[in-house]
């Protein structure tokens, strides 16, 4: 029972390890560079795009796609496989535009090959952020450096996704390299709206035919802060009246003229058999002409300064409080921010050479 | 029936809504000058009538929270008869319990003490439970309002002669009260009388008010 496990053991150990011959694609690629330098061209060839072939987590960077790209371009040219070569090297420039083989290490007959692909090969590729926050108001600007294999025509546009133009952000040649700046800001002006647009870099040959098209997705994020309602002016009813109806007067009229009358004639009423005091009639008077008095003043039509001056008060506070509205909606209409997150790149081929 | 007629009364107007902001508490206090006129029959029902005049002098005040209101009032005076002999001291006290249901309107109910001391000696005293109805409407601002006041007996005290019969007066003038300061004036009229059961007396005073004083009415 126990020489069984052990056996089971063993068979599961065997079958668990890496086969020997299997590496990673650093090595294969060191594998290869070793037989270029080895002048084993035949080796060499396989091995670095068997490198190039490894995909996932054990692939190669692109640093060293780079240098495979290189090397593989150089093997070919060595082995006399032109048409190899130059897709070599054509993948090289789609991968790095500006980069070239080194003449201290390669010969001219491989430098030459590469400097002949390099003029024929028109291919940009850009740097672009992965995600850029612009605050408008602080002419905030998106940025990205695009680098050109060679001089050539180009083009560079936003788009919506619906291939509608939003924006050219530049058209002319291209030499090495060249920045690009986006405000966020359509052909009219107008802030963009939140979605998906297309960042639209076009090289063309000299006929203006187009040869190349490198696209970067844009994920767009219009971001605007909420604005403040205005207040509602006062209402009728919280204004107090500021011109006097009839009633006030009238009341002041009859208040008085009836007191004025009660206090000369109720006191016989009250009191028959009493001498009444005359000095009744003096308060009586006092009494009507305040009334008549109040009458005058409170006449149908005429201001109520106190309430004139209670509404103005009610109106500045009103007016104040809009004013300070609509400044603070200023400044938050002024404050729009765009989140802007660039997804990745897609070539594109033309007709144009 | 009376009684109970007071007391909806008061069930009616404390179920109004308040006049001012409930809980704010308001003062106010006032001195007294006047000119009064006493006429009675003082040496009994076979006499003519007499009459007496004199200067007033005494207080007022009133403290009042949500629509209640409670008054007092103390006036004394020396009253004289022209060319005779005849004079006395007139002494006035009112303890008022008030409700004001609406601004301008205030009802009270409460005592009301007179006496009269001749200098002869001894001292008539009337003793009045008044119920009393007052308006005031503005004239010609806030500041400015005149008043009128009628009050009736309701139950009264003598300690002299037959028996209590009656009262009844009314007070009606003009208030000022400065816009920026607490001070107020008041100028009115006032007549009062009180008689017996057996009608063999009825003492009406008069009084010209002048008053000053210095609170929140």
């Amino acid at each position: 029972m126990t020489a069984r496990r052990g056996s089971i053991l063993l068979a599961a150990f065997l079958f668990a390890a890496p086969p020997a011959h299997a590496q990673s694609a650093p090595d294969v690629l060191a594998r290869g560079i070793g037989a270029y330098n080895d002048l084993s061209l035949e080796d060499a060839a396989p091995l670095l795009r068997r490198s190039l072939q490894v995909e996932g987590g054990g692939a190669l960077t692109t640093w060293e796609r780079v240098r495979a790209l290189t090397y593989l371009g150089a093997t070919e040219v060595l082995r006399r496989s032109a048409d190899s070569a130059v897709a070599a090297f054509q993948r090289l420039l789609f991968l790095d535009p500006r980069n070239r083989p080194d003449p201290l290490i390669f010969p001219p007959e491989v430098t030459d090959v590469f400097e002949a692909v390099l003029r024929q090969t028109k291919v940009v590729v850009a740097r672009v952020p992965p995600e850029t926050d612009l605050q408008l108001s602080a002419s905030d600007r998106f940025s990205a450096w695009v680098f050109a294999s060679s001089p050539h025509e180009f083009t560079a546009e936003v788009t919506y996704d619906d291939g509608r133009l939003a924006r050219t952000l530049y058209t002319g040649p291209i030499g090495d390299s060249l920045g690009l700046q986006w405000n966020g800001r359509d052909e009219t002006g107008q802030v963009v709206t939140s979605g998906r647009y297309l960042l639209n870099m076009i090289s063309r040959d000299p006929a203006g035919r187009l040869i190349r098209l490198y696209r970067v997705p844009l994920d767009v994020d219009l971001r605007l802060r909420d604005t403040l309602p205005h207040p509602e002016p006062p209402a009728d009813s919280v204004l107090l009246p500021e011109a006097y109806t009839s009633r006030p007067g009238l009341e002041a009229l009859f208040g008085g003229l009836a007191v004025g009358v009660a206090i000369v004639a109720l006191p016989a009423a009250f009191s028959p058999e009493a001498d009444l005091s005359n000095g009744r009639f003096a308060i009586a008077g006092a009494l009507s002409l305040a009334g008549v008095a109040g009458f005058v003043t409170r006449r149908p039509g005429s201001p109520i300064g106190a309430n004139i001056r209670a509404n103005t008060g009610r109106r500045q506070a009103w007016q104040d409080a809009l004013l300070a509205v609509q400044e603070e909606n200023a400044g938050r209409r002024r404050d729009v921010r765009l989140v802007i997150r660039s997804g990745p790149a897609v070539r594109i081929e033309g007709t144009g050479r | 029936m009376k009684r109970r007629a007071v007391l909806a009364l008061l069930a009616l107007c404390l179920s109004l809504p308040p006049a001012r902001a409930a809980g704010q508490a308001r003062y106010y206090a006032g001195g007294l000058v006047g000119a009064g006129r006493l006429d009675s029959e003082l040496g009994g029902p076979d006499t003519p009538r007499d009459e007496l005049t004199g200067a007033l002098f005494g207080f007022e005040g009133r403290a009042s929270i949500w629509k209640l209101e409670v008054d007092v009032r103390y006036v004394t005076g020396t009253f004289e008869a022209d060319g005779s002999r005849l004079a006395l001291d007139l002494v006035e006290a009112e303890l008022l319990l008030g409700v004001r249901p609406i601004s301008w309107i205030t009802l009270r109910v409460g005592p009301h003490a007179r006496s009269f001391t001749p200098e002869s000696g001894g001292t008539d005293r009337w003793l009045f439970w008044e119920v009393r109805g007052r308006v005031e409407p503005a004239v010609l601002a806030p500041q400015l309002r005149t008043y009128f006041e009628i009050w009736a007996a309701v139950a009264g005290e003598v300690n002299f002669g037959s028996g209590f019969g009656g009262g009844r007066g009314l007070e009606a003038g003009l208030t000022y009260r400065l816009r920026q300061a607490p001070f107020w004036g008041r100028i009115g009229y006032r007549v009062d009388r009180g008689s017996l059961e057996s009608g063999a007396r009825k003492d009406s005073v008069q009084e010209l008010l002048l008053v000053v004083g210095v609170g929140a009415r």
